[in-house]
C-alpha cells in the first residue's frame, strides 16, 4: 500500500532525470556563459552520450532540467595546477629532465581532484615542479571520470589523463637554483650538490641544453642515426610542436624568457605566473605571448593555512639534533613536533621570509616558500586586469589552490578576484574556460558550451563571478558528478 | 617410504630403457587422489611418467607399465613467484642506478639449507629475483629446488627483467633518482635506447601511479607487477592483471582479508611470492589457505601457488599442474594441500624422488 502510494507520487516528486549514471540530459538555463565571453539569455542545452549536441538560444522543452536563476558555464579549465602531485616527486638528481613526465607520478585518486570538481573545475594542466631548470612534460587531465585505484573508492571517482606530454616546463629565477648545495663546505656525495647555484647559472644550463638539441636536430637532418629521449623533447619544443612554459616571476625573468625565445626562435611559448609581467605587458602583447598567472592568494588566508608557525620557525632556524628514529623518518624534519598544531600565528616580515627561503631548501619543494613572496616585489592583485588591458592573452591558474581547501583560492575565486581588480567579467570567464583549453591544445573539445564539445558543464546558483554563487551541478562527460541542489 | 619404493621401480624401469619397448621407460603412479589444476580432488587417476615428465593422466593403467599405488594426495609442486631464498644474503647492487644485466643466477647459493626446507614444504621451484633497490634491478633466475643428484638445478638463467618503483629505488639519496617520475624517465630512456634486455618485464610497485606508468611503458612485453605496500589504496589499478603478491605477514591477516577479497572481486589474479612477504618457510601454503578462506575461491587460491606463478614466468605449458607434458614435479600430501591437517609425505622432481618426510610417531 505504502509502496504503491510512493510509486504514484514519484513522477511528481522527482526532478527529471535523476539517474546520475546517465550521460544524456536536456538543460534549460536562464543565463548561459558560452566560454568565449558571450552570455546568452534563456538557452536550451542538450547533451547526448557525453557530448553537447545542441545549444538553442531561447529554446525550451518540457521536462528539461531547470533551476530558477541559475547560470551555466563550461567546466572550468585550470591552466596551471599541482593537483595530485606529491611534493616529493620532484626529480632533483639532475637539473635538466626534459623527458620527465608528470603524468607518470600524478596520483589520480588524490582528494584534490574531487575538491576541484566540487568547485567546478573539470580539467587542468598539471605542471612539473619548478625546482629543475628544465622540469619536464606537463599533463592535461580531467578531474573525474577515471577508474580509481583504491579498491574501496566509488567508481569513476579518479582523475583521468587526456594528454601525458602536453607542454615543457622550464624555470627561470630562483627556484631552480635554490637549495642546491655548493661544493665547498658541504657534504657532496649527494644529489643536492648539483648545479646551478645562481640565476645566471639557471639560464646557462637552459641555453646549453637547447644548443645541444639544435646540434641533435642538425645531425639527424644530416642523416646521422641517433636517439636521445631528452633531446627529442627539446627538438619538439624548438619546432613549436609542444609549448615551452617559462616560469618567470620577476619582470627581468620575463624579459629573459623573451630573449631566449628570440635566441632559439621558439615558436610556441607561455609565461607562467608572471608575477611582475604587467611591467612588460606591451612587449608580451606585441609578441602574442600568452600568460598563465599564478594564483592570487588572499594574503591573510594564505598565512593561516600555509604560513610557517612559531615552532616551525624555531626548528628551521635552529634545527633540533637528530636523536630519535621517528624524527629521522620525517622528511620535512618538522612535522613530528606536536606543538606546531597548537602554536599561534607569527607575522613575518619579508626579511624573515627571505632568510627562511635561504635556510630551508627542502621547503622549496613543498610549496611553502615557492618564492612568490621574495620573487615579485611589484606583485599586484590587478595583474590579470593590467595584462588584459594591454592586450595580453591571460589564463588564470589555481596552482596549489586545490590542495589547500582552507583558503578561498579555488579557480573560480581567481576569476572573481581578477574581476574585483578590474578585469572584464567576460574576459575572466574566458580566462578559466576556452583560453586555457586552447592554450593546452584541447580548444576544440574543452572550454565552451558549443555543439561537439565535451559535456563538461557547471550550473551555478547565480552569476558565477558573484561571491554568493556556488556550483549546484557539475557534469563531466555528460554524467552528473556533483549535485549540491539539496543544499539550497 | 612410498616414494622411495616408487623411485626404485622408476630406476629399474629406466635402467632398461635402451632397447626395450617404450612402455618400459614409463612408470605409473596411482595415488588415492590427485589435485587437479582447478584445485579439486580427483580420485582414481593414474599418472604416467616418462623421462621426467608427465606423459598422461588416465583412468586405466596401461598394460606393461609398472604401476605403483601410493596412499595420499598427489599434487603439483608449489612455485614461489619471487624470492630471495636460496641466494646470497645480498642481491643489492648499489654502485649504479640501472643494472639491467645483473643476474640473480650469479648470486645463487646451491649449498643453502633453504632448498631442503622448501622441498619439505612442497615447494619445487622458485624464482629468485635481484633486490628491488634499483629502478632497473636485473634479471631473475628460475631454479628447481632439487634434482636426482641432490643439487638444485637452474631451469632458466634469465627469466624476466626486474624493475622497481618502490621507495628504495625511486628515492636514492646518493645519485638519484629522487622521484617516481625521475625513475620512470630513466626506465623510458633505458627501454627506448635498448638498455634493457628484451625479456618479460616484472616491476615492484607500491602505488597506483607507478603501476599505471610502468604497465603502459611495458607496451607489448609480457608484464607483471609485484605489488607491495598498502594494497587497498591502489590495487584496483591492477584489475584484470596477474599480479605477484607477498605472502601474508605476521599480524596482517585481519587487514588483508578485506583487501584480498576486494582485489579478487576486482579481477586481480594472484601469484604468491615470499619476497617482501613472510619469511616463514610455510607462508606460501598458509597464504593460499587464508586466501581461499577470504575469497571463498579455492581454485584461485590453489592457482596462486601453482599455475599462476608458472603463467607469470611463461612456464605454464611445462609446470604448475598435473597434466600431460608437464614436468613431473610432484608432491605427495597426506591430504588436500590447502587442508590445514595435511602434511608433505614425499617430493619428486623431474620424476626423481628428492625428499621424503621422516616418519610421524603414532600416538599410543
Amino acid at each position: 500500500m505504502i509502496v504503491s502510494t510512493l510509486l504514484a507520487l514519484a513522477p511528481c516528486l522527482a526532478l527529471p532525470q535523476q539517474d546520475d549514471s546517465k550521460d544524456s540530459w536536456t538543460i534549460a538555463v536562464d543565463q548561459l556563459h558560452v566560454g568565449d565571453g558571450r552570455v546568452v539569455e534563456n538557452a536550451l542545452v542538450t547533451i547526448t552520450d557525453g557530448k553537447i549536441t545542441a545549444v538553442v538560444p531561447g529554446g525550451s522543452a518540457a521536462g528539461a532540467l531547470h533551476v530558477d536563476g541559475a547560470h551555466l558555464t563550461p567546466g572550468l579549465v585550470d591552466a596551471f595546477s599541482y593537483m595530485g602531485i606529491d611534493p616529493h616527486t620532484v626529480e632533483e638528481s639532475r637539473e635538466s629532465t626534459p623527458s620527465l613526465r608528470v603524468a607518470d607520478s600524478v596520483r589520480l585518486d588524490a582528494p584534490a581532484f574531487a575538491e576541484a570538481l566540487q568547485e567546478g573545475v573539470t580539467a587542468a594542466f598539471l605542471s612539473p615542479d619548478s625546482l629543475n631548470v628544465i622540469g619536464g612534460l606537463g599533463a592535461m587531465v580531467k578531474t573525474g571520470g577515471g577508474a580509481p585505484a583504491d579498491l574501496f573508492a566509488d567508481a569513476n571517482s579518479a582523475a583521468q589523463v587526456l594528454d601525458g606530454a602536453n607542454a615543457l616546463k622550464v624555470s627561470l629565477g630562483g627556484d631552480a637554483s635554490r637549495g642546491n648545495w655548493t661544493p665547498s663546505g658541504r657534504f657532496t656525495s649527494n644529489y643536492r650538490a648539483r648545479r646551478p647555484n645562481t640565476r645566471m647559472g639557471t639560464v646557462w644550463v637552459m641555453r646549453r641544453e637547447f644548443y645541444r638539441a639544435m646540434d641533435y636536430v642538425a645531425a639527424r637532418e644530416a642523416g646521422v642515426p641517433m636517439y636521445d629521449a631528452d633531446l627529442e623533447v627539446l627538438a619538439q619544443a624548438l619546432s613549436g610542436e609542444i609549448a615551452v612554459r617559462f616560469q618567470a616571476r620577476r619582470s627581468h625573468d620575463v624579459e629573459t624568457a623573451l630573449r631566449l625565445q628570440k635566441e632559439f626562435s621558439l615558436p610556441n611559448i607561455v609565461i607562467e605566473e608572471g608575477t611582475e609581467a604587467q611591467a612588460v605587458g606591451g612587449v608580451l602583447a606585441a609578441g602574442d605571448i600568452p600568460v598563465v598567472t599564478g594564483p592570487a592568494y588572499d594574503a591573510a588566508a594564505r598565512m593561516i593555512a600555509r604560513g610557517p608557525q612559531a615552532a616551525e620557525l624555531r626548528a628551521l632556524v635552529a634545527p633540533e639534533p637528530v636523536c630519535c628514529e621517528d624524527q629521522h623518518d620525517d622528511p620535512e624534519g618538522v612535522g613530528v613536533h606536536e606543538d606546531h598544531k597548537e602554536s599561534g600565528l607569527m607575522p613575518l616580515s619579508d626579511f624573515v621570509l627571505d632568510k627562511l627561503v635561504a635556510v630551508a631548501p627542502r621547503y622549496g619543494a613543498s610549496g611553502y616558500f615557492s618564492g612568490r613572496r621574495s620573487e615579485g616585489r611589484d606583485a599586484t592583485p590587478a595583474l590579470a586586469a593590467l595584462l588584459a588591458e594591454q592586450g595580453v592573452s591571460v589564463s588564470l591558474g589555481g596552482a596549489e589552490a586545490h590542495d589547500n581547501p582552507l583558503t578561498e583560492a579555488s579557480l573560480i575565486h581567481q576569476a572573481r578576484n581578477a574581476v574585483r581588480w578590474g578585469m572584464e567579467p567576460g574576459a575572466a570567464i574566458t580566462a578559466i574556460t576556452s583560453r586555457p583549453a586552447t592554450l593546452c591544445g584541447l580548444g576544440d573539445r574543452l572550454g565552451q558550451v558549443a555543439v561537439g564539445f565535451d559535456a563538461d558543464l557547471v550550473l551555478w546558483s547565480g552569476d558565477p563571478l558573484a561571491s554568493t554563487s556556488r556550483p549546484l551541478l557539475v557534469f563531466l562527460d555528460g554524467r552528473m558528478v556533483v549535485d549540491h541542489r539539496s543544499q539550497n | 617410504m612410498l616414494f622411495s619404493s616408487l623411485l626404485l621401480s622408476a630406476l629399474a624401469a629406466q635402467g632398461t630403457t635402451g632397447t626395450a619397448s617404450p612402455a618400459l621407460s614409463q612408470t605409473a603412479i596411482q595415488p588415492d587422489a590427485i589435485v587437479a589444476a582447478d584445485g579439486s580432488l580427483q580420485e582414481g587417476k593414474i599418472v604416467i611418467l616418462e623421462d621426467g615428465k608427465i606423459r598422461s593422466v588416465t583412468d586405466q593403467a596401461p598394460s606393461g607399465v609398472p604401476l605403483t599405488k601410493v596412499s595420499g594426495v598427489l599434487a603439483a609442486g608449489m612455485i614461489d613467484a619471487a624470492t630471495g631464498r636460496g641466494a646470497d644474503l645480498f642481491l643489492t647492487e648499489q654502485s649504479q642506478t640501472l643494472t639491467p644485466d645483473l643476474r640473480a643466477a650469479d648470486g645463487l647459493n646451491l649449498d643453502s639449507e633453504a632448498w631442503e626446507a622448501m622441498l619439505s614444504r612442497g615447494i619445487t621451484s622458485v624464482h629468485i629475483v635481484p633486490d628491488p633497490t634499483n629502478p632497473l634491478a636485473g634479471q631473475g633466475v628460475l631454479v628447481s629446488c632439487g634434482s636426482g643428484t641432490g643439487v638444485p638445478q637452474v631451469l632458466r638463467a634469465s627469466t624476466v627483467q626486474v624493475a622497481s618503483l618502490i621507495q628504495t629505488a625511486v628515492n636514492d639519496d646518493r645519485v638519484g633518482p629522487s622521484s617516481l617520475s625521475g625513475a620512470m624517465e630513466l626506465l623510458r630512456k633505458a627501454f627506448a635506447e635498448g638498455g634493457a634486455a628484451e625479456l618479460p618485464l616484472w616491476c615492484f610497485v607500491e602505488n597506483a601511479e607507478g603501476l599505471r606508468a610502468v604497465s603502459s611503458l611495458a607496451g607489448e612485453r609480457p608484464f607483471h607487477a609485484v605489488l607491495w605496500g598498502e594494497l587497498g589504496g591502489y590495487a584496483g589499478a591492477a584489475a584484470g592483471q596477474l599480479a605477484i603478491l607477498p605472502t601474508l605477514g605476521e599480524g596482517e591477516l585481519p587487514r588483508r582479508a578485506a583487501t584480498w577479497r576486494a582485489m579478487h572481486k576486482a579481477g586481480v589474479r594472484f601469484a604468491f611470492s615470499t619476497r617482501g612477504g613472510n619469511a616463514e618457510w610455510n607462508s606460501l601454503r598458509t597464504s593460499a589457505m587464508a586466501f581461499s578462506r577470504f575469497s571463498g575461491d579455492a581454485q584461485a587460491a590453489w592457482q596462486a601457488v601453482t599455475t599462476n606463478p608458472a603463467e607469470a614466468l611463461g612456464m605454464k605449458p611445462s609446470m604448475g599442474a598435473i597434466a600431460a607434458g608437464q614436468r613431473a614435479d610432484l608432491v605427495l600430501w597426506s591430504g588436500h594441500p590447502l587442508d590445514a591437517t595435511a602434511r608433505v609425505e614425499a617430493v619428486m622432481i623431474a620424476g626423481e624422488s628428492v625428499y621424503h618426510a621422516p616418519p610421524v610417531p603414532k600416538k599410543p
